[in-house]
């Protein structure tokens, strides 16, 4: 069985600086990793792998920095990983980059099943999985919180939508989106660290893909711009107040109230 | 502000001070939160008068009751946690800092200029004026060494209320003396404290446990972070491969280009045990894979370098000498990076942590137990030797015992856990018989977590009469009218 | 701009649904949007259901083949926006809608943004909000192709006005020869656990400053009448006041709820990582000096017992 991971490098740190004068996010200065979201998702390939003696491969879309993130999912244990990187890929939405991945998913290998984390700690609140699975045409399943068993073309699944558990069987190839509480990641393995370093990424840019329209990545390719990504107004204060309990509490409670907080 | 703000009675709602993490419990009559050097100064000038004891507190982290107050005032320096100013002199950084500042808010704010300073207790609610008064040095001390090295000057509050500052290398003890910056001279026979003989002044302070004075702000030594570091832990299923191991690895070379071994650390299968039952509440511990229950106990390293490739020269023979051991490096967890790391130390950290909610949960049975614990350097004996040595007599009490901490000089913390106060009192003794042991060999007893109110008597007992008479001495000297954290290390 | 607001009509939580989507509309729609609502159903819908609807003049009952199943809702909307050609769909803030709008913005070939938290016209673009980098930003998006579809941010609420006249319902029929043939068997089932600390969004956290172990019981009941959960800190757990789960801070839970009420917690470092994540802190305490005080939104410097005591009446009266 072939399973493909998609993942993201992500900043480490959520304290992210914006320039003082412009409010533009500084996205090139600091320490990254890996999404947290997406160690569930590799930690939930890597145990198929292990059930149904399948391989792991895992795909990201970024500059060669991003290489760092296919090391850590194969310091995991990941057998190969695919950097889609190309100067034409930047400034890609959430569409741009749910049809580059399609597209380097396609040329790549016949996948049975494509495995995303839920969201990314920065910009999006997980629609790259919906988007890829939508693209490629295959079945999306939101918060898989465990593969219960896999056969030749069906696969039976739990999943978990809000408060609700439900059980449900679908045919493959198709996209499970994890959920990030149901597969404690593993952390990485000493010796896969290690051989992770001297292993090759497999690197592919727009000329490797099957459409080469430029317009249909990146930047151009994207249904939606950031106009500009800023601090947000601060629309509590902080204040000590002294006084009587009974005025204090009615100030409490008129501001969580107008703060849609309870 | 009016001293009489400052100073306030102690009531109820105060209640939390009255304990650190040693679990014993005191009373005191007044409690104040000073903000500034000046403010404990009058505080200070006010209470001498009338001569109040004052106990000091920082973070209350400390196992050994240093922080408990046994009467008077409690000055707690919670609200002296500012960065004072940062310096570069000489190619060398140093941060002031008032010592309220916890490790990590110190951490937090030295990170981005990529400073560190070594001393990594690994409680990072302790703050940095605690870690001063205990010498606390935690796991990097392999690669560092002491702490006193990266403190640089202190400035202290005196019991008369005056503040002096006392930078190292200025005022050294010179045929047994030394001029204080007050102006008086204080003798000190430096032989029998088996000290050298040009000690530093600034060195009584450090590891004093408050005794002399009150610090309020120190300037300390930090350095450039390492560009790459690495954790790694190896896990093993038995005793003797472990112990095989660690002989193996301390006899072998891990220094490689700009990269060496920055921690070595060790963990029982009790620590582990106590481990997971705290996990099941702590968000900090939930992103750690499960341990598996075959496992008598891990090896934890830290690797720090600035080039990857020298790390990784290290990592690999370190992975060569775990299969001999039949320690599987598939296994053995492996991360890297600031962020990264901070799992495998939440593991590390959370061994004492446990075992802190284990005694508390003891001590809800009977409030007598406290916490037990060792912090011997036991470097006579062979680990096997020592770590077997514990085990035998905790069998022979029928206690339970954790042990984990420092291998690189056999600097092991075995804790008690009583399951009642009978338990506790064995384990007492038995405490007692391993440190006479250790004194016996001439080992360190007292190494990092200080001698407090809790380990008073121990202190006492296997101190030789010179040693306390000149510390007594001392403390005649530094504090005539014994107003500095009564009860902490010997009775006046 | 037509704007159609989504519905489902097949989840016991319509009513929820109705009020999140009223409280967003009021606060960023604006006479610039012609709304109607579209409401996906495979069963009955009451009218006296939707009585706390937003006013419009367009009720679409678009008929499903389930009620669970994103592709065939997907089909209905495809459906419905062939004929109704809206350029805004409006999708609610469970993890159903948000699927469902990144989807249909997909096959529509629109553009799509989820978590939206406020949204306006402005030079004929159509702008959105939302949080990015653990809420500690926020992105502004141009959405450059129609239909634009958004799943707005959790916490909208508004007072709502009943209608008293609601316009008939145009009923669409489903597409009853659909197959979805990869979808084998479908099968639900209540979960069990609600949210814990954790992941709870209003927490009420007490210290040693509340006095007594039997001080407990009215907090909890007071954490319990607001919807939020209880949490404490390290000396009120170790004192067995209270379970060791609800223990907040560096060794037991790390919390990030909207709001925190700290009632008698003076604050400290190990404790403070536990609530720092929090959107908005409230602290209770008589000691003017705790260092909760630096961390709080709002400090009050008095009994926790008198402002525990109001809040339980004025939620009362809500």
């Amino acid at each position: 069985m072939k399973i493909a991971v998609c993942i993201k490098q992500v900043p480490a740190s959520s304290e992210i600086e914006t320039d003082q004068n412009t409010g533009v996010l500084i996205r090139d200065r600091g320490p990254t990793r890996i999404n947290p979201y997406d160690l569930s998702a590799i930690e939930a390939a890597l145990q198929l792998k292990e059930a149904y003696n399948g391989s792991v491969t895992s795909f990201t879309m970024g500059p060669k920095s991003a290489e760092a993130v296919i090391a850590y999912s194969f310091s995991m244990g990941a057998d190969d990983g695919v950097l889609l990187s190309d100067a034409r890929f930047a400034g890609a939405d959430v569409y741009a980059t749910a049809y580059t991945l399609a597209q380097g998913i396609c040329v790549s290998d016949h996948y049975d099943l494509i495995l995303c984390g839920s969201q990314t700690t920065d910009g999006d609140t997980g629609q790259v999985g919906p988007a890829l699975a939508e693209q490629l045409g295959i079945p999306h399943i939101y918060g898989v919180t465990a593969v219960d068993s896999i056969n030749e073309t069906q696969i039976l699944l739990t999943q978990q939508l809000g408060n609700k558990n439900m059980q449900l069987k679908a045919a493959m190839p198709c996209l499970l989106v994890i959920h990030p509480d149901a597969f404690r990641p593993r952390l990485p393995s000493l010796k896969l660290k290690l051989m992770a370093a001297k292993k090759e990424v497999k690197k592919l840019s727009m000329q490797d893909m099957q459409e080469k329209n430029i317009l249909k990545y990146g930047l151009k390719g994207s249904p939606t711009q950031v106009e500009r990504v800023f601090l947000p107004e601060r629309t509590t204060y902080r204040q000590v107040l002294t006084g009587d309990g009974d005025t204090l509490a009615l100030e409490i409670y008129n501001c969580v109230k107008q703060g849609r907080l309870i | 502000m009016r001293i009489e703000k400052l100073i306030k009675s102690f009531e109820r709602s105060y209640d939390e001070y009255l304990e650190d993490e040693s679990k014993m419990k005191g009373t005191a009559a007044s409690i104040s939160f000073p903000e500034t050097k000046e403010e404990v100064s009058s505080i200070i000038q006010s209470l001498s008068v009338s001569r109040i004891p004052i106990t000091v507190q920082g973070g209350k982290t400390g196992i050994c009751g240093g922080a408990v107050p046994n009467t008077g005032h409690i000055m707690n320096l919670r609200n002296m946690s500012n960065i004072i100013q940062y310096q570069e002199k000489n190619g060398s950084h140093y941060v002031t800092v008032q010592p309220g500042i916890t490790i990590e808010e110190l951490n937090k704010q030295l990170y981005k200029r990529n400073l560190f300073w070594p001393p990594e207790p690994t409680e990072t609610s302790a703050t940095v004026g605690g870690v001063i008064a205990t010498k606390a040095q935690g796991i990097h001390k392999c690669l560092y060494g002491e702490t006193n090295d990266y403190i640089e000057e202190i400035s202290y509050v005196d019991h008369h209320g005056q503040i002096f500052t006392l930078k190292r290398g200025e005022r050294k003890f010179n045929r047994n003396q030394c001029m204080l910056p007050n102006g008086n001279v204080i003798t000190l026979d430096t032989n029998t404290m088996g000290i050298k003989e040009n000690h530093d002044l600034i060195d009584i302070f450090i590891g004093s446990e408050g005794m002399f004075g009150v610090i309020v702000e120190a300037t300390l030594e930090v350095l450039n972070r390492p560009k790459e570091i690495w954790g790694i832990v190896f896990f093993f299923q038995l005793a003797s491969d472990i112990y095989h191991f660690i002989e193996n690895m301390k006899n072998t070379d891990h220094q490689v280009g700009t990269a060496s071994l920055a921690a070595i650390e060790y963990m029982d299968k009790t620590a582990l045990k106590h481990v997971h039952e705290l996990k099941q509440v702590a968000t900090k511990l939930k992103d750690l894979p499960d341990v598996s229950g075959e496992t008598v106990g891990i090896v934890y390293l830290e690797i720090f370098g600035d080039l990857e490739a020298d790390i990784e020269k290290i990592a690999e023979k370190l992975m060569e000498l775990a299969v001999e051991s039949v320690s599987d490096p598939d296994t053995a967890w492996a991360v890297s990076g600031e962020i990264e790391i901070e799992k495998t130390r939440a593991l590390r950290h959370a061994v004492p942590e446990s075992i802190n909610v284990a005694v508390e949960r003891a001590r809800l049975k009977d409030n007598r137990i406290t916490k037990l614990g060792t912090d011997i350097a036991f470097k006579e004996k062979s680990f096997e030797e020592l770590v077997n040595c514990y085990q035998t007599d905790a069998d022979e009490a029928a206690l339970d015992i954790v042990v984990f901490g420092h291998i690189s000089d056999n600097h092991l913390h075995v804790n008690i856990v009583p399951k009642s106060y009978e338990d506790y009192c064995k384990g007492r003794r038995l405490i007692e018989k391993w440190s006479a042991q250790a004194a016996a060999n001439r080992c360190k007893i007292f190494t990092e977590h200080g001698v407090g109110k809790l380990k008073k008597e121990l202190y006492q007992r296997i101190t030789s009469k010179a040693i306390l008479n000149e510390l007594k001495h001392l403390k005649k000297q530094m504090d005539p009218i014994g107003i500095w954290n009564p009860g902490n290390m010997f009775d006046q | 701009m037509k704007t159609a607001v989504v519905l489902n009509g097949c989840s016991p939580s319509l009513d929820q649904q109705i009020e999140e989507i009223n409280g967003f509309l009021s606060s960023y729609l604006s006479s610039d949007f012609e709304i109607e609502v579209w409401i996906l159903t495979h069963q009955k819908i009451n009218k006296a259901e939707l009585k706390g609807i937003i006013q419009t003049d367009y009720i679409g009952l678009v008929q499903t083949n389930t009620g669970y199943l994103p592709e065939d809702f997907l089909d209905a909307l495809q459906r419905m926006f062939s004929i109704r050609k809206p350029e805004l769909i409006v999708f609610g803030s469970s993890s159903y809608a948000k699927e469902l709008s990144a989807r249909l913005a997909y096959r529509l070939k629109g553009s799509s943004c989820i978590g939206v938290n406020s949204c306006r016209i402005k030079d004929g673009k159509f702008l959105v909000e939302k949080e990015v980098y653990s809420n500690h930003l926020t992105a502004r998006f141009i959405l450059k192709k129609v239909p634009c579809c958004i799943s707005i941010t959790k916490g909208f609420r508004t007072e709502r006005d009943i209608l008293e006249c609601l316009p008939e319902f145009e009923v669409i029929s489903s597409d009853a020869e659909k197959v979805y043939s990869w979808i084998k068997s479908y099968h639900s089932c209540q979960k069990e656990n609600a949210a814990g600390l954790e992941t709870a969004s209003v927490v009420v956290a007490v210290g040693r400053g509340i006095g007594c172990k039997e001080n407990i019981g009215s907090i909890a009941a007071f954490a319990e009448s607001m919807n939020a959960k209880l949490g404490a800190s390290r000396p009120v757990v170790m004192s067995a006041w209270t379970e060791m789960d609800k223990l907040i801070g560096a060794s037991g839970t790390i919390t990030a709820p909207s709001v925190c009420i700290a009632l008698g917690i003076s604050g400290a470092a190990a404790f403070a990582v536990g609530i720092e994540k929090s959107t908005w802190i409230v602290a209770v305490n008589k000691d003017e000096k705790a260092p909760i005080f630096k961390m709080a939104d709002i400090g009050i410097i008095d009994d926790y017992n008198e402002v525990v005591q109001e809040l339980t009446k004025l939620l009362s009266k809500k």
